[in-house]
């Protein structure tokens, strides 16, 4: 690292963490870092140790991967005229890990302009993907101009509202959540009344050491309000998950990785499938980032988690196309 | 969900002086903001101040999009809705 980068340039969250040099060592982690969540408490190991960690996975133990930000329909020269191509290439990483996951998680904007014939073009590509199911939630690109109506039809079936829903496996809780539709006047996405009572009382009754994984677009937790990456009410969902031993919340929209450890919440967000975004507060303003034609796959990607049963964590893993 | 009475606006292609300022800016919002900005200074798309087009160039721009790059609202949005738009926009200065 260059010492002039060492410093905090962007400290919203008053935690001391350095953004930058985070941001960093998560572009160290994408080439290849196995990254550990135990009770709240970071661990790594060089990618290759995974094989190890998949041969050491026991019964009730599982993996999924989370892709997000595909923006099938974006065409732009000099960023990425071929999504569909590059969203290929991640099924391809998908289909040559070692275990197949159990199912994917769709982190929104699955299209750039919700058409019909993207979210068509974007169910025929994963059609190939080698998993049991995909559960989805919207991007605010999918719900442009009819409130979602388009992609609650296509993708919203067994879901409740503007497209949240839960559900359990091996033990594991997962919580879709949707924070998309009603932008607020600061830019920032929201839950919303409703959506939070229905949080409330999907989690009223569950076991504190039930491990939680709670996935949603927008991040829940500010990142970076001035380009609307953050939730207004995050922290009120974030409240109803306070009791819980371990709580894994998994994003997208901002087309990076990064990762912030808050008491026993892990908030990671993932690479896009189709382009990449300035670092908050390193360009004018955000959007699509033009790089290198051949560093593109640099900056694209999926992540991969596993569960131990057991062992109360999730271990995610951050790969690049590149 | 809030939906945009046509009568707020009156017909199609006309002004739209009566849209009540937090309607269309909801409608703005929901359907603009994650490209041009809450502010309407540009995100993924241009800012929207000054941008010296017409009435009717800024409804065709709605109404047909961008191929790859702006969704096309005509048939997502009612036409009194496209011209509330277009005086939001054009009240950007």
């Amino acid at each position: 690292m260059k010492t002039k980068e060492k410093f905090i340039v962007h400290d919203h969250n008053k935690d001391g963490l350095d953004r930058r040099g985070f941001l960093e060592c998560m572009a160290w982690a994408g080439t290849g870092m196995l990254w550990t969540i135990a009770g709240g408490v970071l661990g790594s190991a060089l990618l290759p140790a995974r094989a190890g960690a998949q041969d050491s996975m026991g019964k009730g133990s599982f993996s999924f991967v989370q892709i997000s930000d595909s923006h099938i329909g974006f065409n732009k020269a000099g960023i990425n005229t071929d999504v569909a191509g590059t969203l290929k290439e991640a099924i391809a990483r998908i289909n040559a890990l070692p275990t197949p996951p159990d199912f994917i998680l769709h982190t929104g904007d699955l299209t750039h302009l919700a058409a019909a014939e993207e979210f068509d073009a974007l169910e025929q590509l994963l059609k190939s993907v080698k998993t049991q199911q995909i559960f989805y939630v919207p991007g605010e690109h999918d719900v442009t101009g009819d409130n979602g109506q388009l992609y609650l039809q296509r993708f919203g079936k067994n879901t409740k509202g503007q497209g949240w829903h839960s559900f359990d496996f091996n033990g594991v809780h997962f919580v879709g959540l949707v924070n998309v539709v009603d932008i607020q006047q600061n830019g920032l996405g929201a839950l919303g009344n409703d959506q939070l009572a229905w949080l409330e009382d999907d989690l009223q009754g569950r076991s504190s050491d039930t491990p939680i994984v709670v996935f949603a677009h927008i991040p829940l937790w500010s990142v970076y309000p001035k380009w609307g990456w953050g939730t207004d009410d995050g922290a009120q969902a974030l409240g109803f998950l306070k009791r819980f031993g371990s709580v894994t919340v998994l994003n997208g929209h901002i087309h990076q990785t990064m990762k912030k450890v808050e008491g026993r919440v892990t908030f990671h967000t993932a690479m896009s499938t189709a382009f990449p975004q300035p670092e908050p507060g390193q360009a004018p303003k955000p959007g699509p980032m033009k790089v290198d034609a051949g560093k593109l796959r640099d900056y694209l990607g999926i992540t991969d988690v596993n569960y131990t049963e057991g062992k109360n964590s999730l271990a995610v893993v951050d790969s690049t196309l590149g | 969900m809030v939906l945009v009475s046509c009568a707020q606006y009156g017909t199609s292609g006309q002004p739209a002086p009566s849209a009540p300022p937090s309607v269309t800016r909801t409608l703005y919002l929901r359907n603009c903001a994650h490209c041009h900005g809450a502010d309407g200074h540009g995100d993924d798309g241009p800012d929207l101040h000054d941008i010296g087009w017409t009435n009717e160039q800024i409804a065709n721009r709605i109404r047909k999009g961008k191929a790859g790059q702006m969704t096309a609202f005509a048939g997502k949005l009612k036409p009194a809705e496209i011209d509330a738009l277009v005086s939001y926009v054009q009240s950007l200065k």
